[in-house]
């Protein structure tokens, strides 16, 4: 069972590291915490229960590990700037050709902006689903909603930003 | 107009729903895109291409990936079974006898890595560096362990004990790479202060080696995963060390990182053990033609 464990725990790793770099915006620390997570989830693999999916219990280790980070280094203040600096302009799109991946860029960088104007509610269900990538029931664990609830907000989310880019794609070409 | 075979396959692949999803959305995109002049006036085919688009522009941040191995220690229930953690062979008897070279030699007894075990106040310990003649000899006893025991995994030792893991068949032997921890007391930590660095000399074969290490006066046994590299005259070690808890809670710490090694002393962190804090640092180097 523990074996099982620790395999299915090795599975998630990307997605931990990926909620990690959300958060704190450096690929470094992002790297640091998620491998403290990880070590922090395997040492106390025995004590999950199994009610929490695994998924949840996961996210929280990782999420308190952000925060433990985030607490030493005195760096709250810092980590919540950084989606708006280091992480956006991290992303190169290397399928796309200069003059595309350039506009690309520009749409990840007003993607992610739009997003930090969401609404608190459709934003944490847009996250986790659309950037973290947990599927919705997965996003509904961890908010502790219902599937339904997720879906709705993931879909309101979607709708304020897709409003939102077009009106930007208007005002670009007018 | 024929369609490629490629496309054909996808879009039998998507019908079926046994693509990704980023890559079914890719495909239905790209048929959406073909059809906009005919579907302008669909709204629905214009939602669709739109959230299409939403989800596919942060599909990249979607395929990060952590740059480096995060390396995973297993759990103590797990580090107890035989494999793939712990303890192999530690009884084989060849290692036992000529682990005595390396005492003899004083490496360990008299001033492991150029420092003798004397009450030293631990702010005043110099910094260690493994002088060439230190390399050579760890060399040469790893090499006669793997003259008697075959080809080694890892090896492991301190002043009393030797582990060594032999390599498994079909197990790509890499050279050899040696790494000194060692372990110190804080100068801030209450505690004996006699109490003289511990080290351990590893050397490891195969960039993963999973080891215990017995208890000690400094720490309580400790668990190991290293993976060294070397890259440019470096070694990169990437490194999860748990120690048992204190005597009066079950707790563990552990701490994990990357860092480049070379000879001189690299600090890894430090953990909390038997009720006050150690530093732990390290060295590494490739064996370079250790079987001479």
């Amino acid at each position: 069972m523990t074996e099982t464990l620790a395999a299915e725990i090795a599975s998630h790793v990307s997605r931990m590291y990926r909620v990690a770099l959300r958060i704190v915006g450096s690929v470094d620390v992002a790297q640091e915490v998620a491998q403290d997570a990880c070590v922090k989830a395997l040492r106390g693999v025995d004590k999950f229960d199994g009610r929490a999916a695994l998924v949840t219990w996961l996210h929280r280790i990782t999420i308190n590990c952000v925060h433990d980070h985030l607490r030493k280094s005195r760096q709250i203040d810092r980590g919540r700037t950084a989606w708006d600096n280091d992480t956006m302009g991290m992303l190169v799109m290397l399928e796309a050709g200069p003059a595309k991946r350039a506009e690309q860029n520009e749409m990840y960088r007003l993607g992610l902006t739009l997003i930090a104007k969401l609404p608190e509610d459709c934003r944490s269900a847009f996250v986790l689903t659309q950037l973290d990538g947990y599927t919705y029931d997965e996003a509904a664990a961890i908010e502790k909603l219902s599937r339904g609830t997720v879906a709705s907000r993931v879909y309101r989310a979607r709708q304020i930003l897709m409003e939102q880019m077009n009106q930007y794609r208007v005002g670009e070409m007018s | 107009m024929s369609l490629s075979e490629e496309k054909q396959l996808l879009l039998s692949q998507l019908v079926d729903g046994e693509l990704p999803v980023e890559q079914a959305n890719q495909v239905l995109a790209d048929v959406l895109n073909e059809l906009a002049h005919v579907l302008s006036g669909s709204e629905s085919a214009w939602q669709l291409h739109q959230m299409l688009a939403s989800r596919q522009l942060f599909a990249p941040w979607r395929r990060q990936e952590p740059p480096k191995t995060i390396v995973a220690l297993p759990s103590p229930r797990l580090a107890d079974r035989a494999s793939p953690f712990g303890w192999r062979l530690i009884s084989l008897a060849s290692a036992a006898v000529l682990g005595g070279v390396l005492v003899a030699a004083g490496f360990f007894l008299r001033g492991p890595l150029g420092m003798e075990q004397v009450p030293v106040p631990v702010a005043q310990q110099p910094a260690v560096i493994v002088t060439p003649q230190q390399r050579r000899e760890i060399a040469r006893v790893f090499a006669l362990h793997e003259s008697v025991a075959g080809p080694l995994s890892w090896y492991a030792a301190d002043e009393t004990t030797i582990q060594v893991a032999p390599a498994q068949n079909g197990e790509t032997m890499r050279p050899p790479i040696a790494v000194v921890l060692r372990l110190t007391r804080d100068a801030s930590s209450p505690g004996p202060p006699d109490t003289g660095p511990k080290t351990y000399v590893i050397v490891c074969r195969n960039g993963d080696a999973a080891i215990r290490l017995p208890p000690s006066a400094m720490a309580k046994a400790m668990r190991l995963r290293l993976l060294p590299v070397a890259t440019r005259g470096k070694i990169e070690l990437q490194y999860a060390i748990a120690a048992d808890g204190s005597n009066h809670g079950p707790d563990e710490a552990a701490l994990a990182g990357c860092r480049h090694l070379d000879d001189g002393q690299t600090p890894l962190g430090q953990l909390a053990m038997n009720d006050g804090l150690v530093n732990i640092d390290a060295s590494a180097w490739v064996i370079q033609n250790h079987t001479r």
